[in-house]
């Protein structure tokens, strides 16, 4: 099922709008011009969905490759930061 | 509806209360009407202006216009955990409760929400004790805004449908107090 809280948060970014529930009929256009068609933010689902999905790997990668970078471990870090 | 203040100001021994006073006593202090609602679904906005947060509005029709009225309300959510902001105002009618003062360009609010990880809810919660002074029916309700991105309401922003995301309830009450 389309989050389309999501896909109108990611895709739609500067445009102004309120969803009531999970469902397209909750949908509330604030900015100017024509809400964005069900079809329409159903069709970008899959790709948000990827893009949702691959992030805690990037963030987990790129946390891996900058403590590499520094020479230290997760448990080193933690210690600077607490 | 009880007015304390035709009580004797002093009780001394052997006072015979009337009938009248003795009503008024008994409704001094006391609860006398509750009304409350439960938002169970959810809600999203990227609204930049205060918008109502739907399903977030009760209405009380106090019995006296001296009637104190208590509003416990809770709602759980977040907003983007980038550097962002996201404000939730009490409101009577249309007129914003429970805020704080004016100061520059910063925004006055009942609170403001910001989850510290895409999957986290947090609560933000306000008890107030309002002096409408009316008989007709009043309206108590929240709204929200963001500065960028969205805030969410009964959910988390990733809200993957999995056991580990929530999907909560947020509620607000309001009770008429006898002055």
């Amino acid at each position: 099922m389309t989050d389309y809280a999501a896909v109108l948060s990611r895709r739609y970014a500067g445009k102004e709008w309120t969803l009531n529930g999970d469902d397209y009929t909750g949908l509330t256009w604030l900015s100017d011009g024509t809400k964005p068609t069900q079809a329409a933010l159903d069709a970008l689902w899959p790709e948000v969905q990827e893009e949702m999905l691959a992030e805690p790997a990037a963030k987990a990668a790129a946390k891996v490759a900058l403590l590499t970078r520094l020479g230290i471990s997760a448990d080193e870090a933690a210690l600077l930061l607490g | 509806m009880a007015a304390v203040t035709t009580l004797p100001a002093a009780f001394v021994a052997n006072t015979v209360l009337t009938a009248a006073q003795l009503n008024d006593l008994r409704g001094a202090f006391r609860v006398l009407q509750v009304v409350s609602t439960t938002k169970t679904d959810t809600f999203t906005t990227s609204s930049t202006s205060f918008t109502d947060i739907t399903g977030m509005s009760v209405s009380i029709t106090p019995s006296s216009s001296s009637s104190k009225i208590l509003v416990v309300s809770s709602i759980n959510g977040c907003h983007s955990p980038s550097n962002n902001d996201s404000f939730v105002r009490l409101l009577r009618g249309s007129t914003a409760i429970s805020i704080g003062d004016t100061a520059g360009s910063r925004t006055p609010a009942t609170f403001q929400m910001q989850a510290g990880q895409t999957n986290w809810t947090i609560t933000g919660s306000v008890i107030y004790l309002d002096s409408p002074a009316t008989t007709s029916a009043t309206t108590y309700k929240l709204d929200c805004r963001v500065t960028s991105n969205s805030m969410y309401i009964n959910r988390s922003e990733s809200d993957a449908d999995v056991a580990g995301r929530a999907r909560t309830a947020s509620t607000i009450t309001v009770m008429e107090i006898s002055a």
